[in-house]
């Protein structure tokens, strides 16, 4: 085994990932976060981009599992998907330039993300909800990207809901 | 989606030849390089650590190692009371919170005793073992268990090898058992809040595939603990290993892929200054070497040498970031039946050695009446001989920590002014430690 990521056909899977037949012996919950989490370490090793039959030859999970933890990145905005001749292709969702494009704020028991993530499709404004786990890793509730030449519409838009929604006083309308 | 926890980031400094200091940082604690951390396998050493660190600024003084199987002991009425509340109903900070927060703390799972049948009750004691391990602890305990076990006999030997080499032919065997076993001491280490989860490997006993065991060992921890902590390659070789030039290359080559940014290796009883171990201090000074180079083509690479004993002045900086010795400077007293004074030994930073009471009230007297030591501990108890039995034992012990610190800013002002490596070779050619001059020549 080597130090570093190992290529099978092209796609980049962590060194030493554990086989389903290991991560039986970790909780349901703990092995869905493990999977993803590998997926998410291919996605950012493999530039090209991955297919889902692509990364699930590479990982040897099964096609499914593969598909749903990828719907699940693209829905919390980890990973973004792209049509190429009829083939869906997943990507790493950008990548940060430099430490100063990221904020982290804590509000209650909630944790906000913000980082300015530049990908093929432009500048972002990427804003993730994490909560801690006893584990102490955080984990991803949700997130949102926006546009960096909308994101002054976004938030007149916000203002505007918020201030109708009574969002100013505390909620009370 | 889960995010990995805090990584570790390095930052060398300075360098001076082999010699190094660098930062590290995992998450918001910081250490300055050459770090320090004493082995403490007691609540009252605990105690006097931190009380050190609460009265004096200390900047190598980095942490702490627990064994794991004497966490639950030492730490566990400290843990159930991290939550107690003052009448404000804020969080009461302690100097374990405090401590628990800033320093670097290590539980080092230390299989190697299931090897030398030592302290293996403790672990068939403590909560939340894997009950493989418990299981082998308990049917392997000997009768008279802890550090003073009786001599035993070569056959009886032979049986132990051979049940040692049967509990980790399992693991290899079966990655179901080996994964389960490494989840379950991984998060135990994050329950006692290690700061990098260490692999609980087999001790090497010059043996191929123990070796190659812990190197899927330490691959397959990375994976496990993925998103529970930053977890360390780690090795634990017998001494004699150094002589096996298969085992070290192959290592050297492992540690130079490897993707852990701290390697922890820990080489039990070695005493390098002794006049017969010519081959083994060549080996390990090329060892040292080898991993300075890993150091410089990689400089986010960290390394630290548990159990370091004598090494520990001529390893500070140079191979190794980071050292750890216990305050009898791991002298197990296993198979010694010998009576041992109660009251505790003195370290003498001239001779780098440790000095009985008589010894040091002897250098004491003939020094008029003063300490033969400018550390902090040393000035603020100018009377040392007029100590009773419990504040003597607390005093070496502090005193042994403020002279580590010293010890190792003292490496670090002279890696920054140039004059390391000869500071290095002149303390041990006036020491008792001449032979391991050879280390850093």
């Amino acid at each position: 085994m080597s130090g570093t990521f190992e290529e099978t056909k092209e796609i980049l899977v962590p060194p030493g990932m554990l086989s389903f037949r290991e991560l039986q012996t970790f909780k349901p919950e703990e092995r869905e976060q493990y999977i993803r989490s590998v997926i998410l370490d291919s996605l950012k090793n493999t530039k090209r981009g991955v297919t889902i039959s692509e990364l699930s030859k590479a990982t040897h999970y099964n096609r499914i599992t593969v598909a749903r933890h990828l719907e699940h990145l693209v829905s919390v905005r980890e990973a973004y998907r792209r049509q190429r001749n009829g083939i869906t292709v997943f990507f790493k969702n950008g990548r940060l330039l430099n430490e100063s494009d990221k904020l982290e704020i804590q509000i209650g028991d909630k944790i906000y993300s913000y980082y300015k993530l530049d990908n093929d499709e432009g500048s972002f404004i990427y804003i993730q909800e994490k909560t801690e786990t006893p584990m102490r890793n955080q984990t991803t509730q949700g997130g949102i990207m926006i546009d960096i030449r909308d994101f002054h519409d976004f938030m007149k838009g916000l203002t505007q809901f918020g201030v109708a929604a009574g969002a100013d006083q505390g909620g009370k309308p | 989606m889960s995010q990995p926890p805090a990584r570790l980031a390095v930052s060398q400094l300075s360098r001076e030849g082999l010699a190094k200091t660098c930062q590290v940082s995992i998450g918001t604690r910081q250490f300055r390089t050459p770090g320090f951390l004493i082995r403490i396998d007691s609540k009252d050493k605990l105690e006097l650590y931190l009380r050190v660190k609460r009265i004096f600024p200390t900047q190598h003084l980095s942490g702490f190692v627990i064994r794991l199987p004497d966490a639950h002991r030492i730490l566990g009425p400290r843990i159930s009371n991290v939550n107690q509340l003052d009448l404000q109903g804020g969080f009461v900070e302690t100097d374990f919170i405090r401590s628990a927060i800033r320093d670097f703390s290590i539980f080092d799972p230390s299989l190697e005793h299931l090897y030398y049948r030592t302290h293996l009750r403790n672990f068939a004691s403590a909560p939340d073992m894997p009950e493989i391990l418990g299981d082998f602890a308990a049917r392997h305990a000997p009768a008279n268990d802890g550090i003073e076990a009786e001599p035993v006999d070569r056959p009886e030997q032979n049986q132990i090898e051979t049940a040692h080499t049967n509990f980790w032919r399992v693991l290899e065997r079966d990655e179901r058992v080996r994964t389960r076993f490494l989840r379950d001491l991984l998060r135990l280490q994050v329950q006692f809040g290690a700061t990098v989860l260490v692999p609980p490997v087999p001790l090497i006993t010059n043996s191929e595939n123990l070796f190659e065991l812990s190197k899927t060992i330490n691959v397959k921890a990375q994976e496990v603990s993925r998103l529970i902590g930053e977890c360390a390659y780690a090795f634990t070789f017998r001494v004699d290993t150094l002589r096996n030039q298969a085992i070290i290359d192959d290592l050297k080559r492992f540690v130079s892929q490897s993707p852990a940014r701290l390697t922890i290796l820990k080489f039990k009883n070695m005493n390098l200054n002794e006049e017969e171990k010519i081959a083994e201090r060549a080996a390990f000074r090329n060892l040292m070497q080898e991993l300075d180079l890993v150091s410089r083509i990689k400089p986010n690479r960290t390394f630290m040498l548990l159990e370091s004993g004598n090494q520990t002045l001529p390893c500070a900086g140079r191979g190794f970031d980071f050292l750890s010795t216990s305050f009898n400077m791991d002298r197990e007293f296993r198979r010694r039946r010998v009576e041992r004074s109660p009251w505790g030994k003195w370290y003498d930073p001239k001779y780098l050695l440790l000095r009985g009471r008589n010894e040091f009230l002897t250098t004491f007297r003939n020094n008029g009446n003063r300490i033969p030591d400018d550390c902090d501990e040393c000035r603020v108890t100018p009377r040392a001989d007029a100590l009773d039995i419990d504040g003597w034992n607390a005093y070496v012990k502090r005193h042994y920590l403020q002279r580590r610190e010293k010890d190792c800013t003292e490496i670090d002002e002279a890696v920054q002014n140039g004059t390391a490596t000869a500071g290095i070779i002149n303390r041990l050619k006036d020491s008792a430690l001449k032979n391991l001059v050879e280390l850093v020549r």
